[in-house]
Formats: structure tokens, C-alpha cells, sequence
């Protein structure tokens, strides 16, 4: 295992602290809750979950966030614990796919030039995930009684490719 | 205690000595018969008496003490013969025997003296005496001891329950207080031990946990954080409290609705066609309950899929293909670069074939990938041992500084993988809400038959009753639903609290450094554990015993009702959501009787009463039975039933009744468990029944 495959797998995207209650109230957090969050029933078991679902979201309905330095924004878990682990390897060949990361060139690069281009695949993550969180947020808000809908998941997918 | 024999002495309408007012009892069924007025209630009044120096005042409904009946107590006639200056003794007898042979002989005494023709001076109580039977000879008792006897001639408790008269059962069984049943139940097991029990563990299993978290606090390695979750903590399960009375409350409104619902339900006629529609009620609700709890667990299994089955992969297969080319490209590149300074434009990567593969091809002198000859010595021979030999050049020269031709590798067979499974997601969805589909659709069918039920129930109702009834119905059905409903919800949030609660305490712990002494982190363990036993074994046991209740009850019932053939219905215990138990009467298609006749009613309640001593085999054993009429609101046919019943279930029992006052009556009693049987009646010596001063008791034994 080379540099490159570690460092890959340390990425640790973010999401923008304004959907902080959307991934809340819809996701298993770590506690820290209200009473609230357990009349609903969780539609995904993890962060990782509601933000896997988010980046393909993005990717399918092409939209995208793009996260800069003064944007105020939430960590949660590295690459590495998220699972399943073949579905993660499915996220990173997409962000290869639609990203600037030049496979061929990294092999050639110092290590901080290659730790800096593999960022580009974190911010390519980000960019579509933030931009299937906003997607959905902005469905949400427009539509409040779909927040009580079992299927809105489901059907946002079904739709997303359209 | 047994009863030999009770003796009056001037004791209201007995007048005259002892002699001529005893009745002797053996063990079965005692009988003592008169018609209205004859002294019935005059003997049961001297049995309380002589117990308890109190007597049932019919005209107020209560006891009342000797100090408050005064010269009342006295016969008319005694009064009237007594001369101005003399007093006048008025005394009970009890003889009764222990299940030890230990007789003891109770004497009341009330003394009073005439000081005019109207007035009396009375003593403010009345006087009791206790003798031993020694061999032969009765020996006083000393005063310490008196309690202690009286108790064994019938405990306090049970007194409701062995001495009654027929108008006092319906305050002793009163079904509109719901705690009766309980009361009783209470009284006939020991079940508040377990009661007490459960307090004493749960104060030990609350200061155990209270003790083990102060502990962790200690421990800490974040002060305010613990702070924060305790507060946490403490919050949630104040909800859980709150939650948990919500549920309680909505489980009695729910219940309520459920009986209203039946009572009305109770009351149509078409007993067929009711039965049959409760059957299709109940196929209905079993359907329904199977849908939903199936759609529900499709839903709850549904997010899963997303990511168990890569549902979320469904349109990506367009960015695989790029990923594809974007690959194939670095590949050629790779390659190119590991390549280059080789005459060969284009090279396998080192290992492929895999090593194993080529090593097979020497030994063969075959080529298996074009399968033509390759016989060693020759060209082909060499070429397939060049590339068994191959060095890693990337390794030898460091062509790169990162070689991430593995990576890119595994990432691209791992997005080959998918293929196949992505082109069939929208089939596998289809398939999936398909199923979907299918259970809503059985949960609208079910949902409409049991409306549709519910409708022909109101038809019903309303084919035989008022207006107002269907309304009501309508109600009550309006309200089941809104209970089911906010139950439901309550349920829900309940559990979440509990995980929620569980949570916080797992985030607790984690902040503990170090351990928590042993003893207290057993002990809290133990009470946990404890506490839980305690409560299922409780109600366990209270289950159990109502089952056997039930079972007795009925058994008497049954018994008592065998005589007449008219539809009398069996009694069944409801539970209702606060626990407490409440008899009903149901009829064979499991609808409560809607209109019990006063009979049925006054059965039921005996029944209960009687199950309650019987189940308790001493208390039939050991304590006489004292009914004063009984069966006052009884139908006929059921009486002798009931008599049969008292005859073979108890050890003795003593009945002042009007029954059987018709000689001919009396041939029945031939084949119960009879005693003695006595006939009391009112006697005027001088004929004028007008006359109380002349009024006197004449007591005459039966034989059968």
C-alpha cells in the first residue's frame, strides 16, 4: 500500500453547518438530540449514510455546492470507517470520473503535491454531496409534507436521474 | 371455628331463657327457615353480636355498637313482664369448636334495669365472657386471650366474605367499583407481598443506581460533559414518566371505548348473524395487523436497501463508463512509461499473467492463452520464461514515485462488479414497491371490510334500538380509533426514549477514567436484574390466580345455574389497563350479556364470593358460612342450585332463609349435605300478633 491509497482513505469530508438539522433530523446521530428527533423514525442508521446518499443525489440531478474557506462546515467520520466499503470505492471512481484528478500524474508527484491533489477528489465528494443536501433541503422546504412521507428517499432517487 | 350452637336470652324477639332459644349446627348445610318477620335477621344479628358487639341497623345500613341500640336490645315481652327496679340480663351464647377440638364457649352479656314503666337505665356496654371446654368442665379465659379467640371464630378479613346478608352483596360486590375484584383478590392471596416486595427492591434498585452513577461522576474525565449528559439523562426519564402515564391514560380511555363498544354491540338481538360478523371482524383485524406489520418492516427495510443492495447506484452506470476511459487512458500511460526502453511496444503488467498461470505454460510447453505450442528451446518457449522472470522495473528504476496501478485496479474491477447488479435495480425496485402495492392494497381491503362490519354492526343497532344509540356507537367507534391512534404514537416515543436513555448512559460510561468500585457495579446490576423478576413474577402469579378464579367461579356457576335452561352466560375476569380486574357476564358468542337479569347478577356475585373462600381450601374449611337470605333476589330454579353448592364446596355453613317454607320444598334437601334444619316462627301466646309484648319465637328442628 502506497502513500496515495492511505491518504485516500483518511479524507475527511465535510458538510456546510446550514444542514446541520436537515442531516440531524433525518440520521442516527451520536446523542446530543431533542426529544424530537425519535418521534420520526431515522430514514439512515449513520451521517455517512444521509451523506453517500446525498453525493449520488448531486451527481445524479448534477448539482454542486462548492465549499470554500470561510464557509462554516461539520466533520464527522474519514472515509475509512464508512461502509459499504465496495459502495465507497463506487463514490471514489465517480469523483475520479468527474474530477481534474489526473491518475497517471499523481504517480509522478512529490508527496505534498500528491496529498494536494488527492484534495481534489474530497472537494469533488463534497461539491456534489453538499449539493444533493441542498437539493434536498430546498425539496423539503418547498414541499414540508414530504418530511412525513416514508418514501421521500426512495422517490428522490427513482426521480434523480430523470 | 365450627359452630355447635348459638342461644339467645331475651335477644330481641327471643324471648326467655336459653333452653328455648338454641340451635345446635352440625357441619354441612345448616338451615334456619321463617317467613318474613319470623327472626331470621334477629339470628344473624345475635352470630354479629356476639363477635363483635355490633348489630346491622336495616333502617340506616349500618352497624351499629350496644352503646346505640341500649334496651332496643332487649325482648318486648321481657321488658313488659319485667317488674319497675329489677334488671334485666339479655345474653347470646356461641359454642364453637377449633380444627384442633379446642371448644370455647362465648357469652355476651348486656345488662339493663327498670326504673319506670317507659324508662331504662342501660349500661354503656355490653360484657363479654370466654370460657375453655377442659375435659369436662368450662374454665373462664382471662381477658388477653379474648381477641385471639374471637379472631379464630372468623378473621376480620373474611368476615365480608363468610358473614353477609343478602342485601349487603351488593355493596360487597359492587361491579361499578372497578377495585372490588382487586380487593378481593388482594384479600384471598398473598399477593401484596409481592406488592411490598416490588417497593422494597425498587428503593434498592433507585439508590443502587443512584449510587453507581454518583460513582462514574467521580470518575470523570470530563466534568461538565457528565454534567450536561446527567441533565440529559434526568430529563429523558422524567419523560419516560410522563410518557409512560400518557399511555396509561389513553390505554383506560381506549378500553372504555372497546366496552362501550361491546355493551352496545351486546344489545342486538340477531345473535347469528352477530357471532358471524364478529368472526369476520376479528379475520379482518388479524389481516390488517399482518399487512401493516409487514409494510412496516418493508419500510423500516427499505433505507437499508439503498446501501445493503446499492440502490443507490441506480443511474451511476454513465459515470463508471467515464471513470472507464478516464482509466483506460492511465493505463495506456502506465504502462507506456513501464515499457518504455523494452523493443515490445506494449507489455503486460508484471504478475499477468499471475506466476502460478505461466509457470503452468513451461511445464505444458504451451501457450494457454493463444494455445499454440511452445516446445522448449524455441522463441515462444523464452518469451513465456521472459515473462516469468520479469524484474518489477518500477522497483529497479522508480519509475514511480507513487505506483498506484493496484489502486486503480481494485477500484475499477470493484465499479466492474457493480455492472451487472445496476442494470437490474430498476427491476429489483419494481419488485419491491410492487410488494408494497400488494400489502397497502390488503390493508385498504381489510380497513373496508371492518368498516363495512362496523357499519352492519350500526345497522344492526339501530334496526333495534333508538337513534341515540347508533350515535353513540358512532362515538365510541370515533373514539377507539383516536385511542388506538394516540397509543400507538405514545408507544413509539416511549421506546425511543428508552434507547435515547440508554444512549446517554453508554456516552456516560465512556466518559468514566478507570473503574467504578466492584461492589457498587454489582450491585446495581442486581437490583436491575432484580427488580425485573420481581415485577414479571408478580404478574405471574396474579395472572395465575386469576385464571383460577375464573375457573372456580364459573364452576359454581355452572352448578348453581344447571337447573334452568334459560341462556345464562359464563363469567369472565376482563383486565383492564390499569390492572385491575372486572367480572362480566358474556354470552357464547363472547358478547357481554347485555341485559343479566338481577338473578344473574346477585349468581355471579356469589359465585365470586364463594370462589374467593373456596380458593383459600382452609377458609371453607376451617369458618362457618353465615348467610342471612341469600338468595332474597334469586329466581327459584337457581336456589337450590345455589344450596347444593354451599352443602358440598364448605365445611359448615348456617343459612336463615324463607326458602323451602313449602314442606314439599323440602324432599330436595334430602340429597344435599344437609346439617340440621330448623323452622322458626313469630308466636303470640295470647293471639294477638298486634301485640310485641306478647311476642315470642318458636324454634322447631326438621327432620327430613
Amino acid at each position: 500500500m502506497n502513500i496515495i491509497d492511505k491518504k485516500l482513505y483518511k479524507l475527511n469530508p465535510v458538510y456546510l453547518a446550514e444542514y446541520e438539522d436537515l442531516i440531524r433530523s433525518h440520521s442516527q446521530f451520536g446523542g446530543g438530540a431533542s426529544e424530537n428527533k425519535f418521534i420520526q423514525a431515522k430514514s439512515f442508521s449513520n451521517v455517512y449514510e444521509f451523506y453517500i446518499y446525498a453525493f449520488f443525489i448531486g451527481l445524479y440531478k448534477n448539482k454542486k455546492v462548492e465549499i470554500i474557506k470561510e464557509d462554516k462546515t461539520k466533520s464527522f467520520w474519514e472515509l475509512d470507517n464508512w461502509k459499504p466499503k465496495e459502495l465507497v470505492d463506487y463514490l471514489i471512481i465517480c469523483a475520479i470520473a468527474e474530477s481534474e484528478f489526473d491518475m497517471a500524474a499523481i504517480e509522478q508527484m512529490e508527496e505534498k503535491e500528491a496529498m494536494e491533489h488527492i484534495k481534489l477528489l474530497k472537494q469533488e465528494i463534497e461539491k456534489y454531496a453538499n449539493g444533493g443536501l441542498r437539493y434536498i433541503n430546498d425539496k423539503l422546504e418547498e414541499e414540508p409534507e414530504l418530511k412525513d412521507d416514508d418514501m421521500f428517499f426512495i422517490s428522490l432517487l427513482s426521480e434523480a436521474g430523470m | 371455628m365450627i359452630i355447635r350452637s348459638i342461644s339467645m336470652k331475651n335477644f330481641q324477639c327471643y324471648f326467655g331463657e336459653h333452653e328455648r332459644n338454641t340451635f345446635n349446627f352440625k357441619e354441612g348445610l345448616n338451615l334456619v327457615i321463617g317467613d318474613n318477620g319470623g327472626g331470621k335477621s334477629k339470628l344473624y344479628d345475635a352470630f354479629y353480636w356476639v363477635i363483635y358487639d355490633q348489630i346491622f341497623n336495616s333502617d340506616i345500613r349500618m352497624f351499629q355498637g350496644t352503646k346505640s341500640y341500649k334496651e332496643k336490645f332487649i325482648s318486648d315481652k321481657a321488658k313488659s313482664e319485667c317488674v319497675v327496679g329489677n334488671d334485666l340480663n339479655v345474653e347470646v351464647i356461641l359454642i364453637a369448636k377449633t380444627s384442633q377440638d379446642k371448644k370455647f364457649k362465648l357469652t355476651r352479656i348486656y345488662k339493663a334495669k327498670k326504673v319506670s314503666d317507659r324508662e331504662w337505665e342501660c349500661n354503656s356496654s355490653s360484657r363479654l365472657l370466654i370460657d375453655e371446654c377442659k375435659q369436662t368442665n368450662w374454665v373462664s379465659v382471662e381477658k388477653s386471650k379474648h381477641e385471639g379467640i374471637l379472631k379464630l371464630v372468623i378473621p376480620e378479613h373474611l368476615k365480608p366474605y363468610m358473614w353477609f346478608q343478602g342485601e349487603q352483596v351488593d355493596g360487597l360486590m359492587d361491579f361499578s367499583d372497578k377495585s372490588t375484584l382487586t380487593n378481593a383478590i388482594n384479600l384471598l392471596s398473598n399477593i401484596t407481598m409481592y406488592d411490598d416486595l416490588i417497593d422494597i427492591v425498587k428503593k434498592g434498585n433507585d439508590t443502587s443506581a443512584k449510587n453507581y452513577r454518583s460513582a462514574q461522576n467521580k470518575l470523570t474525565k470530563n466534568i461538565s460533559k457528565s454534567k450536561l449528559l446527567n441533565d440529559q439523562l434526568n430529563q429523558i426519564r422524567a419523560n419516560i414518566s410522563s410518557k409512560s402515564n400518557d399511555i396509561e391514560i389513553n390505554e383506560a380511555n381506549l378500553q372504555i371505548s372497546k366496552d362501550k363498544i361491546e355493551e352496545l354491540i351486546g344489545q342486538i338481538d340477531d345473535a347469528e348473524f352477530k357471532a358471524d360478523l364478529k368472526k369476520k371482524h376479528e379475520i379482518a383485524k388479524s389481516n390488517l395487523k399482518r399487512s401493516t406489520d409487514e409494510l412496516t418492516e418493508k419500510y423500516n427495510g427499505l433505507h437499508k436497501k439503498l446501501f445493503n443492495d446499492s440502490w443507490v447506484l441506480k443511474h451511476s452506470q454513465s459515470f463508471f463508463d467515464k471513470f472507464s476511459i478516464k482509466y483506460n487512458n492511465y493505463n495506456d500511460l502506465h504502462n507506456k512509461l513501464l515499457n518504455s526502453g523494452n523493443n515490445r511496444e506494449y507489455e503486460l503488467p508484471i504478475d499477468v499473467p499471475q506466476p502460478i498461470y505461466v509457470s503452468k505454460m513451461l511445464e505444458d510447453e504451451k501457450c494457454l492463452v493463444c494455445n499454440r505450442d511452445a516446445k522448449k528451446g524455441t522463441e515462444e518457449y523464452e518469451h513465456i520464461e521472459y515473462l516469468l522472470n520479469r524484474k518489477n522495473k518500477n522497483i529497479e528504476e522508480n519509475i514511480f514515485i507513487n505506483d498506484c496501478s493496484s489502486l486503480f485496479s481494485k477500484l475499477y474491477n470493484n465499479g466492474l462488479g457493480f455492472k451487472q447488479l445496476i442494470s437490474r435495480i430498476d427491476t429489483i425496485i419494481a419488485d419491491e414497491f410492487e410488494e408494497i402495492q400488494r400489502l397497502r392494497n390488503s390493508i385498504k381491503l381489510n380497513n373496508s371490510e371492518i368498516s363495512e362490519i362496523k357499519n352492519s354492526f350500526e345497522q344492526l343497532i339501530e334496526d333495534d334500538n333508538s337513534e341515540n344509540i347508533v350515535k353513540s356507537f358512532r362515538t365510541h367507534e370515533a373514539n377507539r380509533e383516536k385511542y388506538e391512534s394516540l397509543l400507538n404514537a405514545d408507544r413509539k416515543v416511549f421506546e425511543n426514549l428508552k434507547i435515547k436513555a440508554k444512549e446517554v448512559e453508554i456516552a456516560l460510561d465512556k466518559l468514566v477514567e478507570g473503574s467504578v468500585d466492584k461492589v457498587i457495579e454489582k450491585s446495581d446490576k442486581v437490583f436491575k436484574d432484580l427488580f425485573e423478576v420481581v415485577k414479571s413474577t408478580r404478574n405471574e402469579v396474579y395472572d395465575t390466580l386469576i385464571v383460577e378464579l375464573e375457573k372456580k367461579a364459573n364452576s359454581l356457576f355452572t352448578k348453581m345455574t344447571e337447573r334452568n335452561l334459560a341462556i345464562k352466560g359464563k363469567i369472565k375476569l376482563k383486565k383492564l389497563a390499569n390492572g385491575n380486574y372486572i367480572p362480566e357476564i358474556v354470552g357464547s358468542d363472547g358478547y357481554i350479556l347485555s341485559n343479566p337479569n338481577d338473578s344473574n347478577i346477585i349468581l355471579v356475585k356469589l359465585s365470586l364470593i364463594m370462589a374467593i373462600i373456596i380458593s383459600r381450601g382452609k377458609w371453607s374449611e376451617n369458618y362457618s358460612l353465615i348467610l342471612d337470605a341469600p338468595t332474597a333476589k334469586m329466581a327459584e330454579k337457581y336456589t337450590y342450585g345455589f344450596y347444593e353448592a354451599l352443602g358440598s364446596k364448605f365445611s359448615q355453613s348456617i343459612v336463615m332463609t324463607y326458602d323451602f317454607i313449602n314442606v314439599e320444598q323440602r324432599n330436595l334437601l334430602k340429597s344435599f349435605n344437609v346439617g340440621n334444619v330448623y323452622t322458626i316462627e313469630s308466636f303470640f301466646p295470647n293471639h294477638d300478633s298486634t301485640d310485641n309484648n306478647d311476642l315470642e319465637v318458636l324454634i322447631k328442628e326438621v327432620q327430613l
